[in-house]
């Protein structure tokens, strides 16, 4: 599995964890790659359509804000969305958990 | 592929609503500006740039079909809603029907109440409906 498999299936994750601070497209895939220490490869135009998805379920909500005399569509979790990102955490770790407690136990 | 050609090619070929293609293009295009940005103050020259920027965004194809996937979903969402509804409809018809003719047989000595109102307004209504079409039957 390719690196951008393997963060595709965790997409919804990621964008929601960067989403705790209202950011940009642009600024949301700068986070999640430098806070993944460039682990992070993804095909940046696919994010759009995702954060439309997400805002269409009521996780995000996004509004045109004007900064440094250009216009950004910003994102930001709802509380409907702070409650998913705690859901879709908690599952992560128990599979993450469970795998290590696999491949570690020989 | 410059970020212009890329941004034609999405275009043409975007599902779902207007307003919702043209917010999704002026945010791609928001990206490719602070890619090719990036890639000059690296160093990139502006054609080499556009391209790098393009390619970070991947393949239209890949974009179209992320972004068709999202309106795909509610549409099949509503035809199983409509389904739902449909299939409600007619078992709540089958039930009627049999309740009705349950009771036609429960109640078969006695006259059935429905039976009058029910039958004579068709033959005014069956009328109704065919007088404006027959001139003859026009006053003279």
């Amino acid at each position: 599995m390719s690196q951008r498999d393997a963060f595709s299936g965790h997409l919804d994750l990621l964008l929601l964890a960067a989403l705790r601070t209202p950011r940009h497209g642009y600024a949301l895939i700068d986070h999640v790659r430098q806070a993944s220490g460039g682990a992070f490869d993804y095909a940046e135009g696919t994010i759009y359509p995702a954060l439309r998805r997400l805002e269409g379920e009521g996780l995000l909500r996004s509004s045109w804000v004007e900064a440094e005399g250009r216009r950004r569509r910003v994102y930001q979790l709802t509380r409907k969305g702070e409650r998913a990102l705690e859901g879709r955490r908690r599952d992560w770790e128990r599979f993450t958990t469970s795998v290590r407690a696999v491949i570690e136990g020989g | 592929m410059t970020p212009e050609e890329y941004l034609c090619e999405l275009a043409s070929g975007l599902p779902g609503p207007r307003s919702a293609r043209r917010r999704l293009l002026a945010e791609l295009r928001d990206h490719l500006d602070d890619l090719v940005a990036a890639e000059l103050a690296a160093g990139a020259g502006r054609a080499e740039a556009g391209e790098r920027a393009v390619e970070r965004l991947g393949g239209a194809a890949a974009v179209t079909a992320a972004w068709a996937a999202q309106y795909a979903r509610p549409h099949a969402r509503q035809r199983a809603r409509m389904l739902a509804l449909v299939l409600a409809v007619a078992l709540a018809s089958v039930l009627a029907v049999a309740q009705h003719a349950q009771g036609g047989r429960d109640r078969k000595q006695q006259p059935t109440v429905c039976a009058t109102p029910v039958a004579s307004p068709a033959p005014r209504a069956a009328g109704a409906c065919a007088s404006p079409g027959e001139p003859a039957s026009r006053p003279s």
